[in-house]
C-alpha cells in the first residue's frame, strides 16, 4: 500500500505539469463574396473616411462599448497591402481585416483575437449601400456622426462567423496636435502571447502596424563575429527559439552559425538589425524606433547602422527616429565616449540629469514611477520628450493616456494602447 | 510535453505492475521493529537511453538521420539511514541528441550533451527493488563543429525518475538493472534509458 501511495505521489508531482496554450489562427479565406473576381480593392479616400471611433451597437457584452477603426499598410516587393483593424474596448479584443468592394458593397474579412485568452475567430463584415457605402465610395465622402453602419459576424475558431455584431461611426480619432508614439514591444509583442510571428523578428516589424503601433522597440545583440542582431534573452532558450541543440549565450555563436541552425518560434530566422531597419524604412510607416541595448560594449557599431537607416529614410522622405537606448550606466558610459554623442539620437532611461548629460531626445521612465507629470513638464521645457515603459495593464494605460502627459508608451499590447488614445477627447 | 508524459506514465506502469508482482510472490514478511543500520552505498554504470521530446529542427539543411540513441552513465550516492526513505545524490553524463547539417559545401555536427546534478530520494517498495526520484539541475552543453568549434553552456532545472532492481553478488557487492526517466524540464529534454550499475555497499 505504501509503495502504491509513493507511486501515486509521484506521478502527481510529475504530471502536474503548466498546460500548453495555443491560438490556432483561424482560416478566413473562404468568403465567396470577397474572393469574387469583380472585388476591388478600396481607394485611398474610401480607407480614410473609415477610420473612426465607433459606438458597439451589438456584441458589447463581448466586444465593449466602443471600437476604434484605423487603416495600416506595408510594402511587400511592388506591392502594398492595405488592413483595417478594429481596437476594442474589452479583453484587448482586436480584428484585422483585408477590405474590398463589390457591386457598391464594402466588404471586410478577417479574423479577431482578444489578448486577454486565445480566444479568436473569423471576422466577416459589410457596410451597405444605405449604411454609408455610396457615401464612402464617393470621390468625397463627408462623414458625420452616425453616417457609417458596419454589419456582420464573427465566429470562434475556424467556425463559420454565426454572432452578429455591429457598430456604428460616432467620431473622429483623436488627433492631438502634438504627436504621440505607439511603441510596440519586442518589435511587436511577445511570442508568449501567442502571436502568430515570433517577437524579434522582421516578420513582426510588418506585422505591428495591425496591432496600431506607430513605433516600435528591439532588442540589440552582438553574435560572436560583431554582427548586430535582435535578440532579447541573454541566452538562447526554448522561449524565443525552436530547439536546435544550440544553448548558452548568443555571443558564443557566430551570425552563420545563428543563421543556420537557430530558427525563432514561428520558423523565422534571427535577423541583424540591418534587415530589420531595412524592413522599418522601406516596407512600413512606422516612425520610431527605439534600439534597446542588451549588451555591454561600444555603441559605435550601432550608433554607425543608426545614421545610415536615418540617412536612407531621409532620402525616402520618410519621418524617422531611430533613437539608441541607454538602459543602464554601463550603456550610458559607452554612449558618451562616442565622440559625437550629443548629436546621435538616443533615450535615456535614467535620470532627468543623465538625459540631461547625454543628450538624449527621450527620457524614458518605467511605469512604476507613476505618471510624474512635474518631471514631465520639467523634460518638456528641455524640448525633449518622455515616453513610459511598460505599459500592459489596460487600466494603467487609460490612467496615463488620461491622467499623465508622456508623448508615447510602450507596451506589448499595442492595440490597446492605440484604442485608449483614439478614443481619448 | 505530451511525449515526456507518455513516457513517465509507462515508467509509472511498469513500476505498478513489477511492484504488484513481487509482492505477489513475495513470502517474506518484513519486520519495520527491526533497527537497521546506516549504510552509504555507491551506485556506478551506465547503458542506453533514448532521447524522448519531440525535436525536428526546421532549419530545412538536416543531411541524415538525428541520432537519438547513446550511450549513458550514472553515478550516484545514496545514504541509507535506518528507515526507508533514503536520500542521496546523483550525477551522470548523457548525450540528449546528435545531427549533422550540409549547408552547401559546409558540412558540421550539433551534439547536445547533459551532465545531471540531482538531490535524490529513493525507497524500497520490495525487497530488491527501489524506486528512485531526483531534483536538480542538469548541465546542458552544446558542442557545434560548423563554422568553428563551439562549446557553449547553459543549465535546465529538472528532475528524473528510476525503477531499479538490485542482485546481491556478495556482502557488500550488488548488480542493479534500472529503468530511468531523464527530464530536464526547463528545455524540454528528456530521455530514457535501461542501465546496469554496481551498488557497492561503501560502509555499514
Amino acid at each position: 500500500m505504501k509503495s502504491i501511495i509513493t507511486i501515486f505521489f509521484l506521478s502527481c508531482m510529475f504530471l502536474s505539469c503548466k498546460k500548453t496554450f495555443e491560438v490556432i489562427m483561424p482560416d478566413s479565406g473562404n468568403w465567396n463574396l470577397f474572393n469574387a473576381p469583380a472585388a476591388q480593392r478600396l481607394n485611398f479616400a474610401t480607407r480614410s473616411a473609415m477610420e473612426g471611433v465607433y459606438n458597439m451597437t451589438k456584441s458589447t457584452d463581448f466586444f465593449g462599448a466602443m471600437v476604434v477603426i484605423k487603416w495600416n499598410y506595408i510594402i511587400k516587393e511592388s506591392d502594398t497591402s492595405f488592413h483595417i483593424s478594429g481596437f476594442f474596448e474589452k479583453d484587448i479584443a482586436y480584428f484585422i481585416c483585408e477590405g474590398k468592394q463589390l457591386n457598391g458593397i464594402i466588404l471586410l474579412n478577417g479574423y479577431w483575437r482578444k489578448m486577454v485568452s486565445t480566444e479568436t475567430g473569423i471576422m466577416r463584415l459589410t457596410i451597405n449601400p444605405q449604411e454609408g457605402a455610396i457615401n464612402l465610395l464617393s470621390s468625397n465622402p463627408i462623414i458625420t456622426s452616425g453616417s457609417i453602419t458596419i454589419n456582420g459576424a464573427f465566429g470562434n475558431g475556424h467556425a463559420d462567423p454565426q454572432i452578429p455584431i455591429s457598430f456604428t461611426y460616432n467620431r473622429k480619432l483623436n488627433n492631438s496636435p502634438t504627436p504621440f508614439q505607439i511603441v510596440a514591444h519586442r518589435s511587436g509583442g511577445r511570442t508568449s502571447d501567442l502571436l502568430p510571428v515570433s517577437e524579434n523578428s522582421v516578420e513582426m516589424i510588418l506585422k505591428t502596424p495591425e496591432f496600431g503601433s506607430t513605433g516600435i522597440e528591439i532588442d540589440v545583440r552582438f553574435t560572436k563575429d560583431g554582427v548586430p542582431i535582435l535578440y532579447h534573452d541573454n541566452k538562447l532558450n526554448i522561449r524565443e527559439i525552436q530547439k536546435c541543440g544550440l544553448v548558452g549565450p548568443i555571443e558564443n555563436y557566430t551570425y552563420e552559425q545563428l543563421s543556420t541552425f537557430v530558427r525563432l518560434i514561428h520558423g523565422e530566422k534571427i535577423p541583424t538589425l540591418r534587415e530589420a531597419l531595412n524592413a522599418v524604412v522601406y516596407q512600413t510607416d512606422l516612425s520610431f524606433v527605439w534600439l534597446d541595448t542588451k549588451y555591454v560594449g561600444s555603441i559605435a557599431p550601432v550608433a554607425a547602422i543608426q545614421e545610415e537607416f536615418l540617412q536612407k529614410a531621409a532620402a525616402k522622405g520618410r519621418k524617422l527616429d531611430i533613437l539608441i537606448g541607454l538602459p543602464g550606466k554601463d550603456q550610458l558610459t559607452q554612449f558618451l565616449a562616442l565622440p559625437n554623442f550629443s548629436n546621435t539620437p538616443s533615450l535615456c532611461e535614467l535620470s532627468v540629469k543623465d538625459v540631461e548629460k547625454s543628450n538624449a531626445k527621450v527620457w524614458a521612465p518605467r511605469f512604476t514611477e507613476g505618471t510624474q507629470n512635474d518631471q514631465v513638464a520639467n523634460i518638456h521645457a528641455l524640448n525633449k520628450k518622455a515616453f513610459v515603459w511598460t505599459l500592459d495593464v489596460p487600466e494603467f494605460v487609460t490612467s496615463f493616456i488620461n491622467n499623465g502627459h508622456f508623448d508615447g508608451i510602450l507596451s506589448n499590447f499595442p492595440s490597446c494602447v492605440a484604442y485608449n488614445y483614439y478614443v481619448h477627447q | 510535453m505530451y511525449t515526456s508524459k507518455r513516457v513517465f506514465l509507462a515508467v509509472v506502469l511498469l513500476a505498478f505492475i513489477v511492484v504488484n508482482k513481487l509482492n505477489a510472490q513475495s513470502n517474506v514478511k518484513t519486520n519495520s521493529n527491526v533497527k537497521r543500520k546506516p549504510t552509504l552505498l555507491i551506485y556506478t554504470g551506465g547503458g542506453l537511453a533514448g532521447y524522448t521530446s519531440t525535436f525536428n529542427p526546421t532549419a530545412g539543411i538536416l543531411n541524415g538521420k538525428i541520432s537519438k540513441i547513446s550511450g549513458v552513465g550514472t553515478f550516484r550516492l545514496m545514504w541509507h539511514p535506518g528507515y526507508r526513505l533514503r536520500l542521496g545524490i546523483e550525477t551522470g553524463y548523457t548525450n540528449f541528441y546528435s545531427y549533422k547539417v550540409k549547408n552547401g559545401n559546409v558540412s558540421g555536427t550539433v551534439n547536445l550533451t547533459a551532465i545531471p546534478l540531482l538531490i535524490v530520494w529513493s525507497m524500497p517498495i520490495v525487497k530488491r527493488v527501489n524506486i528512485f526520484a531526483g531534483i536538480g539541475s542538469y548541465w546542458l552543453t552544446t558542442h557545434l563543429n560548423y563554422d568553428g568549434n563551439v562549446k557553449s553552456k547553459t543549465f535546465s532545472l529538472g528532475s528524473n525518475i528510476a525503477l531499479s532492481y538490485t542482485q546481491p553478488l556478495s556482502k557488500t557487492l550488488g548488480l542493479a538493472a534500472e529503468v530511468k526517466w531523464m527530464n530536464a524540464f526547463e528545455t524540454k529534454d528528456n530521455l530514457l534509458s535501461l542501465q546496469a550499475l554496481l551498488v557497492w555497499k561503501v560502509f555499514k
